[in-house]
């Protein structure tokens, strides 16, 4: 579904993202995992065209988008959950939902999508008129992966999920993401958080330094002790 | 939609505390604050215009009065009666002398060209953010005032241009301005307005939700500068005489504070703002010429209203960051009191984890 071939990413001087090739097939789940500043932010934002890409090709859906902007790429059915969640505070939750559908103008459409989370996430639907900032963590993370899913995306990309959120509610968003699969998307998850997302994934690549280290089904990198100690501060199998 | 008749309802409110004043002017005033007011349902239109911008992009505005003036000079231009312009503005280029449209053409005439001037500007301006974009329209507002000022074959420059057709009534101006408190909470409400809300909080969040910034900014830019072009043509249509230092700073600052004092993330902070600076204005002026209150006579104290504006922005700013208003809409007050309450005990409940 999504192929992205030596990708390279500069900020100026700084090479954050080297040569990196990634392969994501329809229905995986796909894990992308590494330390802090190992580049998978910015890979990340370069496939969806908010961060430009200094080298490198995309194909998503058979198609070539490497140049396409993120208003187009969302529109072909990718989506991002940015990192920290990023909902919009000031607004309420009902316009941070329909912002997620930004692209979309088929009302009836929308409004079936909205209640469709409303159902899922009854909290949500509690603080539809008040401003989001009012969620807690947790429950802003639900109202950020719903609002990206309002433009009804086939693959969805995920920024690290879990940051900053009690183990409690990590596994309920695990659990979400699970349900997702089972609807037939198909997820590529950034996380630090490696043996959580390892339990869904079928695939995972290990990035370090802006290079993939390993790649490899989930299983392997499981049982690879010495990636999993080395790169991710976890003891292998 | 429920989003719809909560929009018609807060507009429906404040249109009518508009036609309140407007007509209660009209019926029960006499000519002298029947022209002041008709001063407010401008200055009203122009904080309306203000907001559309300043609210929605959370961009700092100087430039605003800048439309106004072009607007006002150029009815002035199409309107005035050749016989007047024959002493006037004899040497008008473009044959601009010997022309004299009817209101009907004169007045669209005037809001297109302000509007393809606002264009162009537009298109430099949204690409710039934060403090580079106020300094732009500030730049902007001085470009249109040295050209008005200097550009004495067109304008009569320093001079004032006088024989401007007065037609402007106050029953127009506050017709006006209901319709323009309406447009301004429709473009609020709307998916723009809300994708452009979105993004002057957090652009890299809206940015990854597929909102094209730039684009709405300029939609509200354009928007703005049919507000400010309206007041303007209106302006020039009722005092009949204006001149370039009608349309620089001071009123710049006024309707700014008229904004700024209300709130300006609200339409109803911009109708509260204006309805309070110019009451407060009134006051200090009546203080300020020295009056007899019950028979002791204060003494003239020229430069109050100046000191006036000063100190309620300084004021509004240390105590009222967000103005009177805040960022809420009439409707929502009774229904934020409440979320307030719920999201207190939500939070002592269950702080983020």
């Amino acid at each position: 579904m999504l192929e992205a071939s030596h990708i390279s990413v500069n900020y100026g001087p700084i090479k954050a993202v080297r040569d990196v090739s990634i392969d994501v097939g329809r229905g995986d789940v796909v894990a992308l995992l590494g330390p802090n500043g190992a580049g998978k932010s910015s890979l990340l934002s370069s496939l969806v065209g908010l961060v430009p890409k200094n080298r490198g090709t995309v194909v998503f859906d058979n198609e070539e988008v490497s140049r396409a902007s993120t208003e187009d790429l969302i529109r072909r059915g990718m989506s991002v959950t940015p990192e920290g969640r990023r909902i919009f505070g000031d607004l309420t939750v009902g316009e941070n939902l329909r912002l997620g559908a930004a692209i979309r103008s088929d009302k009836d459409g929308i409004a079936e999508d909205t209640e469709k989370f409303l159902d899922l996430f009854p909290i949500l639907r509690k603080r539809f008129n008040s401003a989001a900032r009012y969620l807690s963590g947790g429950e802003q993370q639900m109202l950020a992966i719903s609002r990206s899913l309002m433009s009804r995306p086939k693959l969805l990309m995920l920024d690290e999920p879990s940051l900053g959120l009690a183990p409690r509610i990590v596994d309920q968003i695990f659990e979400f993401l699970v349900t997702l699969r089972q609807w037939g998307l198909t997820l590529l998850i950034v996380e630090q958080n490696a043996s959580e997302v390892l339990e869904i994934a079928d695939r995972a690549y290990v990035l370090s330094t802006g290079s993939i280290v390993f790649s490899g089904t989930a299983n392997e990198l499981s049982n690879s002790g010495g990636v999993m100690e080395l790169y991710l501060g976890l003891e292998g199998h | 939609m429920t989003v719809k008749s909560s929009v018609l309802l807060g507009s429906a409110a404040l249109g009518l505390l508009i036609a309140l004043i407007g007509f209660s002017a009209l019926l029960f005033a006499e000519p002298y604050h029947q022209r002041i007011v008709f001063i407010f349902m401008v200055n009203l239109i122009i904080v309306l215009g203000l907001q559309v911008f300043m609210g929605n992009c959370d961009i700092t505005h100087f430039g605003h009065i800048g439309f106004m003036g072009i607007a006002a000079y150029a009815v002035a231009v199409l309107a005035t009666p050749i016989a007047i312009k024959k002493t006037a503005l004899a040497t008008a280029p473009f044959g601009l002398s010997g022309i004299e449209l009817p209101l009907f053409f004169a007045v669209p005439g005037a809001i297109a060209i302000t509007l393809i001037v606002a264009f162009f500007v537009g298109l430099v301006m949204v690409r710039q953010t934060g403090v580079p974009a106020t300094i732009a329209t500030l730049a902007f507002l001085v470009v249109v005032h040295v050209v008005l000022l200097n550009w004495v074959d067109l304008t009569r420059g320093p001079r004032a241009f006088y024989g401007i057709p007065i037609k402007a009534s106050l029953s127009t101006a506050t017709a006006i301005a209901v319709v323009g408190v309406l447009i301004a909470r429709m473009f609020r409400d709307s998916r723009w307005g809300v994708q452009l809300r979105a993004s002057s909080e957090d652009a890299a969040a809206a940015a990854a939700v597929g909102v094209r910034m730039q684009r709405l900014r300029f939609a509200a830019w354009m928007l703005s500068a049919l507000f400010l072009s309206v007041a303007g043509v209106l302006f020039a249509l009722f005092v009949g005489t204006i001149s370039p230092k009608s349309f620089y700073f001071e009123l710049t600052f006024l309707t700014l504070a008229m904004l700024i004092i209300g709130g300006m993330h609200s339409v109803t902070g911009a109708v509260v703002g204006a309805i309070v600076v110019a009451l407060g204005l009134e006051v200090t002026r009546f203080v300020e010429n020295g009056p007899d209150i019950a028979g002791f006579e204060l003494p003239q104290m020229f430069g109050l209203t100046g000191f006036y504006l000063g100190a309620v922005i300084v004021f509004g700013m240390a105590f009222r960051s967000e103005g009177i208003v805040g960022p809420q809409e009439i409707e929502e007050w009774w229904g934020s009191r409440q979320q307030g309450k719920q999201s207190d005990a939500g939070s002592s409940e269950a702080p983020n984890p």
